[in-house]
Order: C-alpha cells, then structure tokens, then sequence
C-alpha cells in the first residue's frame, strides 16, 4: 500500500518536472536573449530533492532516517556558519552536531518520549551546562537563543518529520509515505499559491520589515487553495477524512507561512540573502525547507489527534 | 617540479576521491574549480592563513590542472618533524620548507636541501613553471584575523616581475579549525579572490601595499555579515 503511493507519486512529480523541463526548452528557444539560468537551476534541483527522497522513501525507514539525519547536518552546518558565535562555543557548537546522530537514533528505535524530550530537555540542558563552563556570561543569552533556534530548525523539526513516516510497529521497516509526502506537497504548493495570489491580487504588506513582497491578499489565497486542495486529496493519500485533510491544509499553510517569515527574519538579522549555494538555484537547505519548520512538528500532533478520533 | 605519469594519477585520484568529498562533507564547498586562475604556471596563490584547512581546502578548490602543480610554502621546522605528515607533503605536496630563525633549532640531519634558501627553492620552482601556494603571513596567526604581510613575498614577487600573484582572502576556517584546537566544526567558509597583481616595473614598497589594500578590500567585501562579531 505504501509503495504503491511512492511509486504513483514518483511518476506524477516526473511527469511535472518533465512538463516543466519542456516548457523551459521551449522558452529558452523562443526567447534565445533572456537569462533563464535561475530556472535552469531550480528545475534540476527539484529533479534532485524528487529522486532522494522518493528513493528513500522507498527503501523504507533506514534510508529515510539516514536522509533526514544528512540533511540536518547540511541544515545545521549552513546555520552554524552563518551566525555569530563567540570563541568561546566552539565545543558547544560541536555538543549541537553530536545531537544529529542522537535524536535520529532515538527516533529509528521509536523511542517516543525520549525522542520528544531530547532537544526541548535533555540537548538544553546539556548546552546550558557546557555554555556556562566554557565562556563568560557576557553574551550568555544570545549563545544560547542561538543554539535553542539551530537545534528547533533543524534538529527538531526534521526529527518530527522521520517520525510521522515510522509506523506503529517498531520492527517494520515500512514508512508511511502519504504522511511524509503529504506536508511536503502542501507547504510547496502553499509558496506557489501564495506567489500566484500576491502577483494577481496583492495589495496590503502583510510584513514590510521582514518580506516586503509577500501580501494579505497571496497568503489568504495561499491558505483557500491549499486547504481545499488538502480536503480533496488527503484521504487518498493518509488515512484522513476530508473535514481532517482540510484542518491540515489549514494548519500547513499558515504554518508554513510562519516558518517562511521565520528564516527570512533571521537572515534579515544577518544581512545575507540566502543560508548557503548548497541547493543550485534555492540556496541553502534551510531556505529550501522554511516552510516545513514549524509547520511540521505541529502537524505532527494534529496527526496524532486526528488518529485518536478528532474531527473523524 | 619533476613528477611521471603515475604520480601525477594518484595525485589526481586523491583529490577527486577523497579530498573533494572530504571538503564537500566537511566545508560545504561544493563549486570545484571555480577559482578563475589560469590553467598553466608559474604563479602564486597567495591567501591568507588563518588554519591548518586552509591548504587542504586549496588544493580541493583549484583546477585540478593546477593543484597537480602546486607546491605549498610551509614551516619546514614545524612540519618536517610530523613524521606521516611531512613524508606526505613533501611527496606529495611538493613543499618548499621555510626554516624560521626564531623557531627552535633542528638538528642538521633532518633538514632537507639546507643548501639552498627557500627564496632560491621557490624561485627554481617558478622557473619551472610551477604554482606556488604561498601564505604571506607566514602562519596562522590569531583565529579570524588577519596579520601584518611577511616581506617574503615582495622579494619573491619583485625578482619575478612577470609572474602573477592571485591575492585570496578566505572567512571562517579561523572558526572551523583555529591553531589552538584538534575538534574540527563542520563550517562553510566565504572564498574571495582578486584580480592578479604583478610586480612589474613597481617598487617593493608599491607591491605590499598593493597587496595589502587587496585582502582589506577583500575583507571589506565580506564583512556586512560579520558586523557584530567584534
């Protein structure tokens, strides 16, 4: 059941991204002048983010898990090298990539309140701990905020995100794909609508200060669409009813929203444009998954509420 | 710097298989070659040096036409006594060892080639066409900042008018790796590189300042991101 909807969805996204591929080529040959390398770049990457994670998703939960701990990694490091760190917390920068291999342990042995607990509880108060042996007070606060924000983004959500794929039974090797695609396919398709909206209709700066492009009206429409677009295909692809699925668009798509304004916000602070060049055409992983931040660990909980009788 | 066919093929397996990943992995640097730097010698890649990464990452970063011919300056009173280390970087490496004054006397025996100074070394090297990895600091200096420039490579530079030296100034590998520690932090570091300077018809004096104004040009250029970490 849970391959059948890896491999319809494979072949649904690469029939997209081979649409896509052609109407570029037919841009570029009609229009030889205009610079189209962005899009170039953006396209192949898609075909790259579409192959990994539907491979692994295939394979099933080892896989899965070992992606998902990588890209926390990749998320991780970009971070670290972009915010301001004293001297000081080098180990404690160090303690905050030891925490990868960790929650992703935790979570491949279903262990559920360890695995919930461990960067709220346990990470902080070892990097608490570690901060206040090895630096002065002075600049205690942001250290430590620092590390709270780099553990949440990546460490945090990425783990909520292997989780909603692993199944009730430990010992499967199984992963419920629809719960993993689902959230993935919301949250782009928000970015688009929201685009789409902000271009046809947008008039009123929802944040001036932080992305003066994004508009009431694009993330009202965004938020419309997606959730309908949600009610209709949720109960195909999980085991939510059409009311659940609607919820759930609801809750991905402002979330999303918030995750977005999230990471903008804190590369405004910084006074850089993108995380890093690791994804051609993106920028860095965290630019690429921003939507997914904050949306997915409480999808997560709706998820579990959902399955215990909520709205059913 | 005289190297077969086989050498040179285990040099360049090295660094497509194993040093390229590794920097991948560790530095997130993942546009190779991208230094515009021409693909024949003599030259000098001159960056700054603020970590023990700084040479591997060079080597990982050039054209690999180039990187087979690079020979890297370093300390030979520092690292002619690493045994696995300096067996590597001369065979492989090609280093030009610098003995420093100030730094504690080797014995005799260890030293390679005392006949020659190493301004006579590098000169036979770029005659011959090689590249140079050449840090005008002359050593990694304190973590993330950069020191005043060595005379070294004035007199180098002003007895070989024609060669061109690439100024490059790399961020953050002071933070990744810095002299005092052995833990590595997977960090992605912001390269920079300038257009070649050349000593022609220029003084020693124009030369250093020249270059000077380049790396503080360069850090300038990188700086809006670093406001706060003073």
């Amino acid at each position: 059941m849970s391959n059948n909807i890896v491999i319809t969805s494979a072949i649904i996204l690469c029939s997209a991204l081979l649409i896509a591929q052609l109407i570029i080529y037919v841009m570029i040959k009609m229009r030889p002048d205009k610079d189209y390398q962005e899009l170039v770049l953006r396209t192949r990457s898609w075909w790259w983010i579409v192959v990994l994670v539907e491979t692994s998703l295939y394979f099933g939960k080892t896989s899965f898990i070992v992606l998902l701990g990588l890209v926390s990694f990749f998320a991780m490091r970009e971070y670290l090298s972009r915010v301001h760190t004293r001297r000081s917390d080098r180990d404690t920068l160090f303690l905050l990539f030891l925490a990868i291999p960790m929650q992703f342990v935790l979570i491949y042995r279903g262990m559920f309140i360890e695995f919930l607990c461990f960067v709220p509880l346990y990470s902080m108060s070892v990097i608490v701990l570690a901060l206040l042996v090895s630096g002065p007070p002075r600049g205690f606060i942001m250290a430590l905020g620092t590390a709270q924000i780099g553990l949440f983004s990546t460490v945090y959500s990425l783990g909520h995100f292997a989780y909603l794929g692993l199944s009730d039974d430990p010992n499967s090797n199984q992963i419920i794909a629809g719960n993993i695609l689902l959230p993935i396919f919301l949250t782009q398709i928000n970015d688009v609508f929201q685009y789409m909206c902000g271009k046809a209709f947008g008039k009123h700066k929802i944040m001036p200060q932080i992305s003066p492009k994004k508009t009431i009206e694009g993330f009202s429409g965004g938020l419309i669409l997606t959730s309908s677009l949600a009610a209709v295909i949720a109960p195909y692809v999980t085991s939510l009813t059409h009311l659940q699925g609607f919820v759930a668009g609801l809750t991905l798509a402002s979330l999303g929203f918030l995750g977005d304004v999230l990471m903008s916000a804190i590369k405004r602070d910084l006074d850089i444009k993108d995380f890093s060049q690791l994804v051609p055409g993106h920028g860095g992983i965290l630019d690429r998954i921003d939507s997914l931040i904050i949306a997915v660990p409480i999808y997560f909980h709706l998820v579990r509420a959902f399955s215990n009788g909520w709205l059913s | 710097m005289k190297q077969g066919p086989i050498k040179k093929t285990i040099k360049i397996l090295l660094i497509v298989l194993v040093l390229r990943p590794l920097v991948w992995l560790l530095l997130g640097v993942n546009r190779f070659s991208h230094l515009k730097v021409p693909l024949e010698g003599p030259m000098i890649i001159a960056p700054n040096h603020n970590s023990h990464l700084d040479t591997l990452l060079f080597y990982a970063i050039l054209p690999l036409k180039v990187a087979v011919r690079t020979r890297v300056i370093a300390a030979g009173d520092y690292f002619g006594n690493i045994p696995i280390v300096s067996w590597f970087l001369f065979s492989f490496c090609g280093m030009v060892p610098v003995y420093r004054p100030q730094a504690p006397k080797v014995e005799e025996g260890k030293k390679i080639k005392t006949s020659k100074s190493p301004l006579e070394s590098m000169g036979e090297a770029l005659s011959e066409g090689d590249v140079l990895l050449l840090y005008p600091e002359g050593t990694r200096g304190k973590p993330q900042e950069r020191s005043a420039l060595r005379k070294g490579i004035v007199y180098l530079a002003c007895s070989f008018p024609e060669v061109p030296i690439y100024p490059v100034f790399v961020k953050g590998l002071g933070k990744a790796l810095p002299r005092d520690s052995f833990i590595l932090i997977p960090l992605i570091p912001v390269i920079e590189i300038q257009d070649p300077i050349f000593a022609k018809d220029k003084t020693q004096r124009m030369v250093l300042e020249e270059l000077e104004n380049a790396y503080s040009g360069m850090e300038r250029k990188v700086a809006p991101q670093d406001r706060r970490e003073k």
